[in-house]
């Protein structure tokens, strides 16, 4: 049966995953003049344009076939795992990849294990100290946090740290002294006094949000019946919170895993962008601008598959974790 | 998925959709409004939010400056906190500012602006200035209140910036582009979702499938890489006014699928009503029977939902604009407006943080007010 399911579920992704690849190609061309284009205004700018440099790049890249076949050679290419190179650095697009996406990951599974963290306890507990000050300072704090844009608090994080702690430099994931050092334990430690921050900023409004949905889910499952059951039975009062209610209330928080794996990758941008972080994000957002079309198709396209993904990891950890959902049922 | 305050699990949508009906048999608008009332908070939020759109939509009236007139002598002016007290000259108490001398610095040559404690300058009622439209007909050029330019007076309510533009006006104007375009982009989500819902549910078939892939496809794609993509491919050739209404577009063209899933699941139970049929039966058209018959049904839920979608909205044109992928001066946004907001400048400037605080209050009251509809539009409530 779930075998099944799964086949089948796989067997619609592939060709939505196919339409997406072609939006994602297409907006990325949208944009009037191509890089080629850009290339050769630059190249003007700078005295004599190479003729045979642009012959070259015309040809590997084939700037002048139709759009319909640029997106052929690149599909192919990004199936056999060739992801071709960037037009701005020459660089292999899958090198840029295998460079940026661990600290990407590690920033964003950090946040993620912080959110969490903080937000399940929390979150039970307002729900079950509902209307108490301790939950309206909960949920006045949580709503704040929601409420403003992750930049902001990026900001005003920045400027609090200016003045509390001069020395330490929130901008950047590894000192100047170690840029360029191969790894080691002591930048190794270095990563580690930096990354602290941007999981401290993204964790505030995920964990905001994660309170708020938990607390509401704990409370709709704490005026069931069997929780007066369990109580009357005198079970501790502890115990009972843990053992049934907060079991069905986790189920949003596993059904969203699906949508932390597309957010392990673009969940940092703008952050990281703020912040000047060595991650995906900056680096799309530059290639995105330039038309550096390999590049930029082949990062925003990786995100897609891991949400296609993603939502379907969520929808079998859901039917796992809560019995009553049945596979391909509605 | 998405309603967190929903059972994790929903009930058949058929059996939902036809307690519904029961429950709001007559107009279910009067029965939302008298839950939304009893729910104090989103209750005042909700008048909070009339207010922002009243003051920031009658921006050409209550602003003082013209949000793109340059004040070479007065940059990075701080706030000129608003007093109530006697003036001279004057029996009775008015609303006054301390001016500013202006002085340059001995050493550095920087401005220095020393708060005149000694003198006061009087709010003006109802002065004449710059030149707008009433309603875009009526030329006048009255305005809330100002002080006597031409005697050299000044009132920077909340600052000036780096090019001396007054923060109290620009937040004003900001706000009524920021606060409309989440008006704009929700309404084109609304027509959408309801439109391709609405077809979607009641015809069902090949057209179903079609519009349902669609949704699905622009459901996976990841937000914000999608968003930066698109704000990136608008040309920069562009005039303001093309690239505002490409941002409500791009805003909106995400947004609807959640929406169109909705209106076809109620579509879907609902068009197997009797009452449908016998309006069918009874000649009534089919774009008759889906918006007088029964989208009405669940307006109520549309509208919550709709409600929270704006701050959302809200805070991607923040973003974005502050990134330098939305909007882009002379449009004067908040998110334009934060663009001015660095480190450093805060550091010595921290009223340039005043448009953030503006988006915090607003986003704040909105998701407050849509909490509150959606927990009024359910009648499962109580």
């Amino acid at each position: 049966m779930m075998l099944r399911y799964i086949f089948q579920r796989l067997m619609i992704a592939i060709p939505t995953l196919l339409a997406i690849s072609f939006v994602v190609f297409f907006l990325i061309q949208l944009p009037p003049g191509s890089f080629l284009d850009a290339k050769i205004a630059a190249m003007e700018l700078e005295g004599g344009v190479d003729m045979a440099e642009i012959e070259t790049l015309k040809n590997t890249y084939h700037f002048d076939r139709p759009m319909i076949v640029q997106y052929y050679y690149w599909i192919t290419g990004f199936v056999t795992g060739d992801m071709g190179k960037s037009f701005e650095t020459d660089v292999e697009v899958t090198r840029t990849l295998a460079e940026l996406v661990p600290v990407t990951a590690a920033i964003s599974l950090f946040t993620i294990f912080f959110t969490w963290s903080l937000a399940i306890p929390f979150g039970i507990t307002a729900a079950v100290k509902r209307n108490t000050p301790l939950d309206y300072l909960l949920t006045f704090v949580g709503l704040t946090a929601m409420a403003t844009p992750a930049f902001i608090i990026a900001l005003i994080f920045q400027v609090v740290m200016q003045s509390i702690w001069p020395q330490f430099d929130p901008t950047g994931l590894i000192s100047r002294e170690y840029a360029n050092a191969p790894w080691s334990l002591a930048k190794f430690a270095d990563l580690l006094k930096h990354l602290w921050v941007p999981v401290f900023i993204l964790g505030v409004g995920g964990t905001a949000g994660m309170i708020r949905i938990l607390r509401a889910n704990v409370i709709d499952e704490l005026k069931k019946q069997y929780v007066l059951c369990a109580r009357a039975r005198g079970m501790h009062p502890v115990k009972v919170i843990l053992k049934y209610p907060v079991r069905v209330a986790i189920n949003p928080l596993v059904s969203g895993i699906g949508s932390i794996l597309p957010s392990i990758i673009s969940g940092s941008m703008i952050i990281s962008i703020v912040l000047g972080l060595p991650t995906l994000g900056p680096r799309v957002l530059q290639a995105l601008m330039s038309q550096d079309t390999y590049l930029a198709a082949s990062c925003v396209f990786i995100q897609c598959v891991l949400a296609v993904v993603g939502i379907l990891i969520s929808d079998l950890l859901l039917a796992v974790v809560d019995p009553r959902i049945k596979f391909g049922g509605k | 998925m998405t309603d967190p305050s929903s059972p994790a699990v929903d009930l058949p949508s058929e059996e939902k959709g036809k307690t519904e009906a029961g429950v709001y048999e007559a107009n279910q608008f009067k029965l939302m409004m008298r839950r939304f009332r009893k729910h104090r908070a989103a209750y005042w939020c909700a008048h909070i939010v009339l207010l922002l759109y009243i003051v920031c939509l009658s921006c050409n009236f209550i602003a003082p400056y013209d949000p793109a007139k340059i004040h070479e002598d007065w940059v990075n002016v701080p706030p000129q906190g608003l007093r109530f007290g006697k003036v001279d000259g004057f029996t009775l108490p008015r609303l006054y500012v301390h001016p500013y001398d202006l002085q340059i610095h001995p050493v550095t040559l920087r401005r220095v602006y020393q708060v005149d404690h000694e003198s006061r300058v009087p709010l003006r009622f109802f002065v004449k200035g710059r030149s707008w439209k009433w309603m875009g007909i009526i030329p006048t050029t009255r305005h809330l209140f100002g002080v006597d330019e031409e005697a050299g007076e000044t009132c920077f309510l909340l600052g000036t910036g780096g090019l001396g533009q007054d923060g109290f006006s620009r937040i004003l104007y900001g706000g009524r582009i920021s606060l409309l375009l989440g008006l704009t982009g929700v309404s084109i989500t609304f027509v959408l979702g309801i439109m391709l819902g609405g077809v979607s549910g009641y015809y069902g078939g090949i057209l179903d499938l079609a519009i349902q892939r669609v949704v699905e496809i622009l459901q996976s794609v990841p937000k914000i890489p999608i968003w930066l993509a698109m704000a990136a491919a608008i040309p920069k050739s562009w005039s303001s006014l093309q690239v505002y209404f490409a941002m409500t577009l791009i805003l909106a063209c995400i947004g609807w699928t959640g929406l169109c899933r909705v209106v076809r699941g109620k579509m879907l139970s609902l068009r197997e009503e009797d009452y449908a049929r016998a309006a069918s039966l009874a000649g009534a058209t089919e774009s008759r029977i889906i918006f007088v018959h029964l989208v009405p049904n669940f307006m109520s839920h549309i509208v919550a939902s709709l409600s929270l979608a704006v701050p959302g909205m809200i805070l991607a044109e923040t973003s974005l604009s502050f990134l330098g992928l939305g909007l882009r001066p002379p449009i004067v946004s908040w998110g334009v407006l934060l663009q001015e907001a660095t480190v450093d400048s805060i550091v010595n400037q921290t009223w340039l943080l005043l448009p953030a605080l503006a988006v915090i209050l607003t986003v704040l009251s909105m998701n407050f007010m849509g909490d509150g509809l959606r927990d009024a539009a359910d009648p499962y409530a109580d």
